[in-house]
Parts: C-alpha cells; structure tokens; sequence
C-alpha cells in the first residue's frame, strides 16, 4: 500500500476514537466493520489497565507499558518481488519453511504476497486482510472477531480497534494444501504492530499455517499486539505455528482461539523466544464432538524478559480430546509465566484433556518459574490430568553424557536440546525444527557456560 | 562498578513517621524518615505484590497494607509472615538538603520494575 | 497508636471505667453485628490484658477495611450484620433438643454417639468431660511440664508466652476471616510441650469440650519446644450443629528446631455454615509438621493449611480430604513455602464431589531463592460422582531456586464402572459398593487418621452415600 494518503493522525503518537474513524476511512472499510471497531474502541477504554492485583496478571508487571506513547501505523514500502524485501526479511524466508504461499506485512501494512498458482486453482484464498474485506466479504464478516471478541480483554479491544495488515487464509472444501503457508510480520519502526491472522479451513480441507514475528533491532519501545482466529472446518486439519522472535525492544501480546467443527484437528505449536515482554493467550475451543486439539508451546528466556503464557482447553461439548505440552527454559533475571485451563463444560461428557508444563532453570538462582496448572471440571464421566514439574538440568543424564567422553559444556546443550526435543519431535516440520534448534543454541550461547553450576 | 546515586527528594519531604514512593530508573523506591533518620528500600512487598509505603510505618517496621508482613526498614529484614525474604534497601546519601539513593541490584521477582538493561 | 488514645478515641473509656458488671449492662441481650464497643465489651466480659484489647480494635479495623474475598467461594450472600459475635456460653443452653434438625439427629443415631456428646455436639447441653479418662491423662501432661487449656486461661495464666507467640504466624491483617477471628476469638486451645517431652496420646479438644470450645471464633495456638512431639486433634467427625451461620478460626503453630507438631480435623459443620478458617505453621530447623484435614460438612469450606519450612532441613504435610454433597462447596488445599535449604514437603489431595457438590483444590508451592536442594511434591485426585458435580484444581506453583526438584500432578476421574460391576457382582448392592470404592479412594488419609476417627470416617461416608445410587 502507498505511503501517501495516510491521514496524519495515524502517524502521530496516541489513539483514540478519532484514530480508528480515519483508519477505517482510510481503508474503505463497510460500515459493520467500522462500528466493530469503534464498539472495541468502547471496551478498550472501559476496560482498565491490568495491574498485577489483577488474577491474569499477578506475574506480570505491565505498569511501565505505556500504550498512549507509541504510533499507531506506520507505512511499509511495497516490494513487488521478494528482492525488494529488506534483506533481514530474505534472510528469515530463505531459512524458513519452503511455503507455497507467502504473505509479508512490513510495520503496518502488507508489502508482499505470493500464491502458488496450484493453489489458485484449487481456491486457496490467501490475502491480507483489507484485500480480503474487498474481495471476501461475505467469508469474514461472520467470522472476524468471532473466536476473540473485541471485548476479550484491553489488549484485545485495541488490537480490534486498529488493527492493521492482518492475513486471510481460506482452504475450501476438501481441498488438502501439501506445503507450509507462511507469514512474517516485519517491524523496522518504533511504533506498533497490530496484525491480526483469520483462518478458515472448511470441511476436510487441511493445511499447515505459520505465523512468524521478527524486527530490526531498535532501541525505543515498539508495540505488538495481536489476534488470531483459526476456524477448522469438519473433519478438516490445521497446523498452526506461531514463532515468536522479536528484538528486545518489543512488548507482545497476541490472542489466539480455535474453534473445531465434528472431528476436526488443530495441532498448535506457540514459540517464545524474543521480545522484552510476551504475553500470550492461547485457547482452544472444543466445540465439537470428535474434536481434536494438540497444544504444543516452547519458551526460553534469558537476560530480563518475561514469558508469560495463559492457555486454555475449552471443552464446550462431549466426546472432544485435548493434548497440551508447554515446556520452557529460564536463564539469567528471566521470568516466565505458564498458566493453563482445562475446562469441562457442564454435558462434556467423555472428555479426555491432558496437560503437561515443565520448566527448567540454567545455572541461576535469579530466574523465576510461576506455573498454574487449572482444572473446572463440571462434568463427571471425564479423563483429565495435569502434570508441572520445575527443577535444573538433570544430573544424571549430564554425568551420563559425560561418562561418555563428552564435555561438561557440550553436555549440558545435549540436555537442554533433548529437553525441547519432547515437544520439537512432535512437528513435522524440517526447516522449522532446525530454526529453532539454532535460536537455542543462541539463546544458551554466549555467557551460558559460566553460569551453568 | 562505581556507586550511581540517583537523586530523590528534598529531605524535608518525608517527614518523621513518614513514607513515601518515588520512582527511580523505573523502579519503585519507599522512603521513609524514622525519628529524623532517612531509609530508602524497594517499594514492593516479598510476599506478594503490593506497595508497602501503602502500608504503616511503626517502630522502625513497615507493615504490608495487603496481609499484615512486616519488615525491618533499616536491613530489609522480614520480620512476621507471611514474608520470609528480605526487601532490598537502598543505599542513601545526603548531599545539599537533596537525598541521592544508590539502588541495590537485587530486586523483588514481581513488581519490582523490568530494568532497562539488554 | 498508644493504647489510651485507642481507647479514648473509640469512646471506650466509659466502659473501662464505668461499668462494673459489663454482663450485665451488655450480655443479658445480646444483639448481632459487630463494631468496637462489641470488641471492647468481650475483652472486658474476659477481663483481658490492655494489649489483647488493643490487638482486637487493630484486628477490628483491619477486618472491616478489607473487601470480602472474591475469589474462592461465593461469600456475597453471607451477611456480617446478622451474626452473634459473642454469645456467653449460657445462652447457648436457652436452645432445646427439639430444636436440632432431624437429619443431625438421625446421624448421630446411626454414629451411636451417647446422648450426653450429642447434646454438645448439636450446642444444646453446656459441658461435658469425658471425666475419668481426661483427668489421669491431665495429671500425666501435668507432671511433664504440658500445658493444655482453653485460649482464654491461656492468656490468664501463661500471659507472657501467649504474648509471645499470638499472632506472629497469622497477623490480624492477614486476610479478612484472620482480621475478623482476632477481633472476636473466643475459646480454641492453647498447647505448650516443653523441650524433649513426647506426647503419646493425641490432646483432643473434644475431651474438654464444652460450648465455648465449640464457638464460631475459637483460637488455637500450639508451640513444640525442641525436640517435642504432640499430635493434636480438632472437633470431631460427628455434626456439629450451629445456628449461627458463621465459623472463622485461627490456628497458628510453631514446631521448633526437631520438634514435630501433627494437627488433624475432621470438620463436619452443618450446611447452613460458612467454614473460613486460616491455619498456618512455621516449622523450624529439622522440625515437622503435618496438617491432617478432612472437610465433610458446612456450606462453603474455605481453608488452606500451610506450613513455613524457614529452618534448614525442615518437613512439612498437608493430607487433606474432602467431601462435598448437594449444594456444597470444599475450596480447601495447602499451601508449602520453602525458606531454607535441604527442606522437603508432601500436599496429597483427595476430593469427592456428588451431587451438585463442588470440591475445589487449592494450593501453593513456593520455593525461595537460597532453599536450595529442597524436594516438593503435590499430588491432587478428585473423584467425580455424578454429572451435576463439579471439582476444580488451582495449584500456584512459584519456583525462584534452580537446586530443586518439584512436582504437581492431578487426575479427575468417575468411579468406575468395571469396579462397581465386580463389587456388585459379588453380592454387593450398588450403595455399597459405591461406598467401598469411595472408602478405598480416600483411604491413604483415613490410615493416617487415630482408629476411632478413621472408622467414624468411613461410617459418615456410607451414610452420605445413600440413595446416591440410582
């Protein structure tokens, strides 16, 4: 999209009601979707700023986010090739994923898209989402804002409010997409980020779908904040990866909800790595008999950021099947948050809902490791368990390696490596899997080996 | 590592029997004035997040508004439950009727403010 | 705040000075709600000491600053003005048999419980001491230095070790509940077990028992001196009728250096009452504590044992049980914090819920930074027996040491199907056989329990769980 015509007062810093009114203008929005934003408007400014007296927000401290400082849009330059990307950009899609299709937003807006033309023709629709608002009406005003409402909670109501850029992705009816279709979202400003992913895979389709979050290093606070909804149609099948990888100057917050139609499977896949501060919803809705949600998260903090994620498995109707795995590692000053829900409805009858969150802190006593693993249970005839355990790398499979020739240092990598493996192993994935092999083994790098008792 | 006093308050602001909050490199910061002796320590309660200056100052203790724990203002020692772990204190200096605090490096896990450092 | 200002500025010092027989001028009718003069005149009725009236006004403050909790159960409904804060034990009396509901008579009926225990137990007789038995024991405790007595003579006779101790492991601020006991406790036990001395026999309240021992605000303190051991016991398994709605105790222990305090409850309130009770217990170097909790009756239980490990190589337990029925709700737990190296713990949780029942788990497991080598585990099963019931889990679990090894685990399941058709098959009617699967369910808590409350136990059980087949 062009740089001008960009009414000033998106790119000046503060937003208020004003604000959303010229960005809906500016993108020629239909009405309904002008008073959606203004309604999350009316929720953002009525909600008040979680405090950690606030039970989802006992961990973690945001009274030093200042949400009226930072500049609400930012243009991006158009690239009409991937050449034209900036080269850090190229970098993350050359090391990425093979896709085939491929959807760029740079700050605000979307600056490239590429479908493989075997898609097209089987109808594969993939946009960002004011293209889709033009061109896909009918497919998105039932369903955006449907999985997380603009009043789910402030951060919520303002990524409603003015989100910008976004991505559409629509599967239809039996149509089985056989490669990864990826999207990165770019930041190179100070300023804010505030895309929004909808997903809709239709009966029996299936498709694996990557969210990817990267920036230029930066100095000044920037803003992400974010919703996803994945809608999975019928016996359909959707693999969600969302990788976060910020620079340090980033806060993010991102919400992401699926729903499951009769024997649908979603398997999610949520990693944490970059950023200052990371808050992350994710739930799946169990809507369906025969539903089918794998929940799979990995986190690694270091230095001073926080991690915070809050999950929920929300078994709304009988006969549904959830799996979560979230494991993390802490080094340094970091804290991080896990807190997850089961919840069996009333009539969930037959529910089988799992959940496992286990942590490990690397050589640090000032690392912080909160998990709050929950059950509501309003249903009897249920199989449900949760599982925690938090502790430091285990001894005798350091003395193991080691007994084996292999140094201290090397060993203690071994163990952390084999301790994502558990949830790494479980995404078929290649280019994903070695990505993040290689951002560990960043993250325990440098400095690590010192710390390491 | 030199000491980096941080300019606070006018020693005239906190009077005897007082507490007050200030807020230093984006951390919370009490100070309080105990029979005309300045203390300074972090804001935030070791048990669970509140602010202690919200609390009462009574012998030498700061009590927590939030569940009654006590902690010794001079050491930062904790001094009844539910707290177990001492606050941080901060070292002051008075210089020109202007009181400077050097902040201790140890902070409390939750509330005690993100520092800047990358 | 000096006392006298206290004092004078409640308007209080007339009733210090002007009034001789404060009973008189203020019990003959006693009225509900609670406000300082209500405070003032318990301390006076009690002739107490300066500073506890002064820890009551503060307590007082405290409890009517603090907002009702939100979280937990649903205390909207209870309402503070329509409560007897202190009811002198005479009163109590002015109640009759006829009075007590028919279903807590039938219970004691099937328990077998003599009528002289059913009167206390239903709050229509005045004392009762089991006197034989309680009498050669009392001069054996004597001998060895043990103090056992109600809170109050506690006060009056140990003023300097009470003094010490009370409200150093629950301030009155501590939550509202606390705020509110420490302002209008009355009764409860006050322990003390000299250095070294074993006691064999669990001190039971029960064998004291009396009106006031049964009251809504009761206040416990137990100290084990090094290397002591007492293994003390609350209330008892059988109903406890109250028409008040209202029960909110304080227990507070302190288990020093070897020393090893258990504390086991049965509580079993009628469903009108609201059960909020804080127990809390510091355990020093290499000492031991173990809250053994059963919960069966009231309406809303809300109660979290914990133990303070802040001594090097200290133990803490939490066995807790809990049974919620029709219109029910246990929020019960424990919470452990680890202060000190090499300290370990055990939370094991069994819940049952039937009916429209909720049982409710929740805990905390901190450990500090420096309680290093410190080994941690919670393990929480809830049993399901209907489809109206409803059970949940909260565990906060806060890790600051990287030395250590925790772990949490729950499991929701229904009883099974397979075993009621195995037990049915050999003869057994649904009823029991439902009630032996529930029995074995909580059996690791009852083994832990003195025989004569593990039986009682298992008897209260079978008699919930009829008509809950079919």
């Amino acid at each position: 999209m062009q740089k001008n015509g960009v009414p000033e007062i998106l790119q000046s810093k503060g937003i208020g009601a004003e604000v959303v009114e010229a960005l809906s203008g500016f993108k020629g929005e239909p009405a309904w979707l002008k008073e959606k934003r203004l309604e999350a408007w009316r929720a953002f400014e009525k909600t008040p700023m979680p405090t950690l007296r606030d039970e989802a927000w006992r961990y973690t401290d945001i009274s030093d986010v200042r949400i009226e400082d930072f500049v609400p849009y930012a243009p991006s330059p158009d690239a009409s090739s991937e050449q034209d990307l900036p080269d850090a950009v190229q970098a993350l899609i050359r090391e990425g994923e093979e896709n085939s299709a491929l959807i760029v937003q740079h700050n605000s807006e979307s600056a490239y898209t590429r479908v493989d033309e075997e898609l097209l023709q089987k109808g594969v629709v993939f946009t960002d989402l004011h293209t889709a608002l033009i061109e896909h009406e009918d497919l998105i005003k039932e369903r955006l804002f449907g999985l997380v409402p603009v009043d789910y909670d402030k951060f919520a109501a303002l990524s409603a409010a003015v989100f910008s850029g976004g991505s559409f992705l629509y599967v239809p009816r039996g149509v089985q997409v056989e490669v990864p279709i990826q999207s990165y979202r770019w930041l190179d400003v100070v300023g804010s980020i505030m895309p929004r992913t909808l997903v809709v895979v239709e009966e029996g389709a299936s498709v694996t779908y990557i969210d990817e979050y990267a920036s230029a290093d930066g100095e000044e606070p920037a803003f992400s904040n974010g919703a996803v909804e994945l809608y999975v149609g019928e016996g359909a099948n959707l693999r969600y990866v969302s990788l976060q990888n910020w620079e340090r100057n980033v806060l993010h917050f991102n919400t992401i909800r699926s729903s499951t139609e009769k024997d649908a499977t979603i398997n999610s896949l949520v990693v944490s790595l970059g950023s200052q501060l990371s808050r992350t919803n994710v739930e799946a809705g169990l809507t369906a008999a025969g539903g089918d949600s794998e929940m799979l998260g990995l986190y690694f903090a270091d230095s001073n950021q926080v991690i915070d994620h809050h999950t929920l498995q929300d078994h709304i109707s009988p006969n549904a099947h959830s799996d979560l795995l979230y494991k993390g590692a802490l080094r340094d000053e970091s804290l991080t948050v896990f807190s997850g829900l089961i919840r069996v409805e009333p009539g969930a009858q037959k529910t089988d809902a799992y959940q496992t969150n286990r942590n490990i802190i690397l050589g640090t006593d000032d690392a912080f490791a909160v998990s709050l693993p929950n059950l509501e249970i309003m249903a009897d005839d249920v199989k449900c368990s949760h599982g925690s355990t938090t502790g430091q790398v285990d001894e005798t499979e350091l003395f193991y390696l080691m007994s084996r020739g292999i140094p201290r240092r090397e060993a203690e990598k071994l163990v952390v490596f084999g301790f994502f493996g558990e949830v790494t192993s479980r995404v078929p994935l290649r280019g994903l899997k070695e990505k993040l092999d290689r951002a560990i083994e960043g993250k325990i790098g440098l400095g690590f080996e010192e710390r390491v008792a | 590592m030199p000491k980096e006093f941080h300019k606070v308050a006018p020693t005239d602001e906190v009077a005897p029997g007082e507490v007050k909050q200030y807020q230093v490199e984006g951390r919370p910061v009490a100070l309080c004035n105990v029979d005309g002796e300045l203390y300074a320590f972090e804001d935030v309660c070791t048990h669970q997040f509140a602010h202690l200056s919200e609390g009462g100052l009574e012998g030498g203790q700061i009590k927590c508004p939030l569940h009654g724990a006590k902690f010794d203002v001079k050491t930062g020692a904790a001094k009844s439950l539910p707290a177990v772990k001492a606050v941080p204190t901060h070292e002051i200096k008075v210089e020109d009727g202007v009181v400077y605090v050097a902040l201790n490096p140890k902070r409390v896990k939750i509330g005690g403010g993100r520092g800047r450092r990358r | 705040m000096p006392e006298d200002r206290t004092i004078q500025a409640l308007g209080l010092d007339e009733y210090k000075f002007g009034f001789h027989d404060p009973e008189e001028y203020f019990f003959k009718t006693p009225r509900k709600g609670i406000d300082p003069e209500i405070v003032a005149m318990i301390s006076m009725h009690k002739n107490e000491p300066e500073w506890m009236l002064e820890f009551r006004l503060n307590a007082l403050k405290s409890f009517l600053e603090k907002p009702t909790p939100q979280w937990g159960g649903n205390l909207n409904e209870l309402d503070f003005d329509d409560i007897y804060y202190y009811i002198r034990p005479m009163e109590n009396q002015g109640r009759s048999w006829d009075d007590v509901p028919s279903d807590i008579k039938n219970t004691f009926e099937k328990l077998g419980i003599p009528q002289a225990e059913r009167d206390i137990l239903a709050g229509v007789g005045a004392q009762y001491e089991s006197e034989v038995v309680y009498h050669s024991l009392k001069e054996e405790w004597e001998k060895a230095g043990v103090v056992f007595m109600d809170m109050d003579g506690g006060l009056r006779e140990h003023e300097d070790l009470v003094r010490e101790y009370f409200g150093t492991i629950i301030p009155s601020d501590d939550n509202k509940f606390a705020a509110l006991n420490s302002a209008v406790w009355s009764g409860g036990s006050f322990v003390y077990v000299p250095p070294g001395v074993s006691i064999d026999i669990p001190l039971q309240a029960y064998f004291r028992i009396n009106a006031e021992n049964m009251g809504q605000f009761e206040r416990t303190l137990i100290i084990a001196d090094e290397g002591a051991y007492v293994h003390y016991i609350e209330g008892c398994t059988a109903p406890t009728y109250t028409t008040n709605s209202l029960h909110s105790a304080v227990v507070e222990l302190i288990a020093k250096p070897n020393a090893r305090i258990r504390y086991s409850t049965i509580q079993n309130w009628s469903h009108n009452t609201y059960n909020l009770v804080t127990k809390r217990a510091v355990a020093q170097e290499n000492a031991t504590v173990e809250w053994v909790d059963g919960n069966l009756g009231s309406k809303l239980t809300m109660k979290y044992p914990a133990v303070y490990l802040t001594g090097e190589g200290a133990r803490g337990e939490v066995l807790s049980v809990a049974y919620a029925g029709d219109g029910q709700h246990q929020d019960a737990g424990g919470k452990i914090v680890h202060a000190a190296p090499n300290t370990s713990s055990l939370i094991t949780s069994k819940s049952i819920s039937k009916g429209t029942g909720r049982s409710t788990y929740r805990g905390l497991l901190k450990v500090h930074e420096g309680a290093e080598s410190s080994k941690s585990r919670v393990e929480c099963d809830a049993l399901l027996l209907d489809d109206k019931a409803r059970t949940d889990t909260y565990p906060y679990i806060e890790i600051e040491e990287k030395k250590v090894s925790t772990e949490h685990e729950a499991t929701v399941s229904k009883v099974g199907e397979d075993q009621l058709f195995y037990l049915t098959s050999r003869g057994l009617s649904e009823e029991e056989a439902m009630a032996m699967v529930v029995n074995g369910f909580i059996e690791p808590i009852a083994k832990e329990l003195p025989l004569e409350y593990a039986i009682e136990l298992n008897r209260l059980i079978q008699l919930e769980m009829e008509g809950s087949v079919g």
